[in-house]
């Protein structure tokens, strides 16, 4: 079981620093009694059941992880969530989990504050950045977990979808532990090791790679709260941090603001995930930093499938290369009717590993039809070269990529549309000039009415987490017909 | 820093930048975040995030191309928006950064 994963490398280097976080310097050792304590706590305040599920809505500070192991300890699932939710969107998910609690920060409280018909309010709890001290008679069996199995959900992560609903991917216990072991064994993660976690770990990439892989595997992880870049620059200096893992958007944000080279000498190995690289700051990073920053690829459904170890300029190809697949992944690429396909032909690519979901949560239809042959089909278009590389070319349905964030466009499309105004509204994602994508949100208002971009920032902003807010609005006469093409069967929503 | 902020409780009238610092500031918004506007179309009777959606990563790009188009640095503490969107605050707090050249008047009258 995950928690067994922890313990165990917990034990095995109780000394060593596992999370350093602002000032707080936390040994594997204390990072076991924080765990103990928290379960101690939920279990007193909650009385969970194996198998309940318990979201938190936390930023990356300690607690994310101590909770994390205490829920599954106790045989529950966590749901990580985005902070910058709004109700609507965290009632979708109340309403289908069933939370049996909720552990937040006190700035987050105030959207989970307005689910109190699905959330008691004894359940909605407060992490605090104090350390909750053990109480007596709690330490955490010693025992195997008995009767649990390994393909039970251990997590629930959010993947959007692209049909205006989110959907569920569950994480076993064994999916979490081969995706972490096969990441840290290609990439020589282990004690002494010091990692700069640079995405967030509420999304998959910032769960699985830089929370949970090095944590049972020994290195110690460093933690950013506030992102600039000059505080960036002097953490790596500081805590002698050797590896970043990050996004496009951060090595971009660290390419321009980082005044003194000089602060990242200690940095060996940067790895960029999300999004393409754009060519720009990949070469502003070699030029400024000596450091070439390296593509992975993966996903929630997945983890990681391929990381570009080479230590080489990546070869050239259509579309962009992402790697080799890691140890314990095999990838191939299909045709749209089924077939695999040879090496250099472009299709969908395809994965198979302990890694992988066996299907999203409450979908037994949807399920049939995303896998072949025991690969799960991702949703990408490339290639395989002869060599094995990956190029990635496109995706086969309509999501947009928002700084390595995926964003279902229907979703906003719904929330404009909702405004009494607005005849129709058809929502994409347009390049920036950085080889990046801003939401464009193109919007047709009904004859002789009026409406303003505020009225529509205004009512997205009611609606949707600000990540999913149209950055260019645009007001036209008609939508082509080419574009807008068939409406998606109507969902009802849970909004009150 | 929070007397800046604050000052309009005084009595006294917020401070504005100068047209030219705004103008730049104008261009820097709508050319940072690729925006499909012309800077003259933001007018002064509304805020600036009243033009475009803006997330927090967006407030960072912009903040980011203010300190190369003035040579400053913005304090981390007011790399919100509701500091952002008000553009003669922001034109007045950003002519404060503006180191002054050995060559300029040593004071005002």
């Amino acid at each position: 079981m995950i928690f067994e994963q922890f313990r165990d490398a917990a034990h095995r280097y109780r000394d060593q620093s596992a999370i350093i976080d602002e000032d707080q310097r936390i040994t594997y050792g204390q990072l076991l009694e924080h765990v103990a304590g928290m379960r101690g706590w939920l279990r007193n305040v909650l009385n969970p059941v194996a198998g309940d599920v318990i979201a938190a809505s936390l930023s990356n500070v300690w607690q994310f992880a101590a909770c994390f192991f205490a829920v599954s300890e106790l045989g529950c699932v966590f749901m990580p969530c985005n902070p910058q939710w709004r109700a609507g969107e965290l009632r979708w998910f109340a309403g289908r989990l069933k939370f049996r609690g909720v552990l937040t920060e006190p700035q987050f409280r105030a959207e989970w504050d307005r689910l109190g018909d699905l959330i008691a309010p004894h359940s909605l709890l407060t992490v605090d950045h104090a350390a909750i001290r053990c109480e007596p008679g709690d330490t955490l069996d010693p025992r195997a977990f008995p009767g649990r199995s390994e393909d039970e959900p251990a997590l629930y992560l959010p993947t959007s979808g692209s049909m205006g609903m989110p959907r569920l991917v569950p994480r076993s216990h064994r999916n979490l532990t081969a995706g972490a072991r096969n990441v840290a064994h290609t990439l020589g993660i282990g004690p002494g090791r010091r990692l700069l976690a640079g995405v967030p770990f509420y999304h998959a990439n910032g769960f699985h790679n830089c929370m949970l892989m090095p944590l049972i595997s020994g290195a110690t992880l460093i933690l950013m709260r506030q992102f600039n870049a000059a505080a960036c620059a002097s953490l790596i200096h500081r805590e002698r941090v050797d590896a970043v893992i990050g996004s496009p958007f951060l090595y971009g944000i660290l390419a321009d603001g980082v005044a003194d080279a000089s602060l990242l000498s200690t940095v060996q190995h940067c790895f960029s995930a999300g999004a393409r690289m754009p060519a720009a700051v990949a070469s502003r990073w070699r030029d400024r930093f000596h450091i070439r920053v390296r593509q992975w690829y993966g996903m929630s459904e997945t983890s990681v499938v391929s990381i570009d170890c080479s230590g080489q300029e990546p070869p050239s190809g259509p579309g962009t290369f992402v790697g080799k697949p890691i140890r314990g992944v095999e990838v191939k690429c299909l045709h749209p009717e089924g077939g695999d396909l040879g090496p250099g032909a472009k299709g969908e690519l395809a994965v198979r590993s302990e890694a992988v979901m066996s299907g999203y949560a409450g979908e037994p239809e949807l399920n049939e039809h995303i896998f072949h042959s025991g690969f799960f089909k991702t949703g990408d278009l490339g290639h395989i070269d002869a060599a094995g590389n990956i190029y990635l070319e496109g995706r086969l349905r309509r999501v947009i990529n928002v700084a390595g964030v995926k964003v279902d466009p229907v979703e906003i499309e719904r929330a404009v549309e909702s405004l009494s105004s607005v005849a129709e509204c058809h929502v994409d994602a347009v390049p920036n000039g950085r080889e990046s994508e801003v939401i464009r949100a193109r919007i047709v208002v009904k004859p002789d009415l009026q409406i303003t971009r505020r009225d529509v920032i205004e009512q997205c902003r009611q609606r949707l987490a600000e990540f999913k807010l149209p950055r260019i609005i645009e007001f036209v006469e008609a939508l082509p017909t080419t574009i807008a093409g068939k409406r998606p069967t109507e969902w009802k929503t849970d909004e009150p | 820093m929070d007397a800046f902020l604050t000052n309009a409780g005084s009595g006294e009238p917020p401070r504005r930048g100068s047209e030219d610092t705004m103008n730049r500031i104008r261009r820097v918004f709508v050319e940072s975040l690729h925006l499909n506007l012309s800077p003259l179309d933001l007018d002064y009777e509304h805020k600036l995030d009243e033009f475009a959606g803006l997330d927090s990563l967006a407030v960072l790009e912009f903040v980011t191309a203010l300190e190369k188009e003035f040579g400053i640095t913005i304090e981390p503490e007011l790399l919100r928006l509701d500091f952002v969107r008000d553009l003669p605050q922001l034109a007045s707090y950003i002519e404060g950064q503006i180191p002054r050249s050995p060559a300029a008047p040593a004071s005002h009258a």
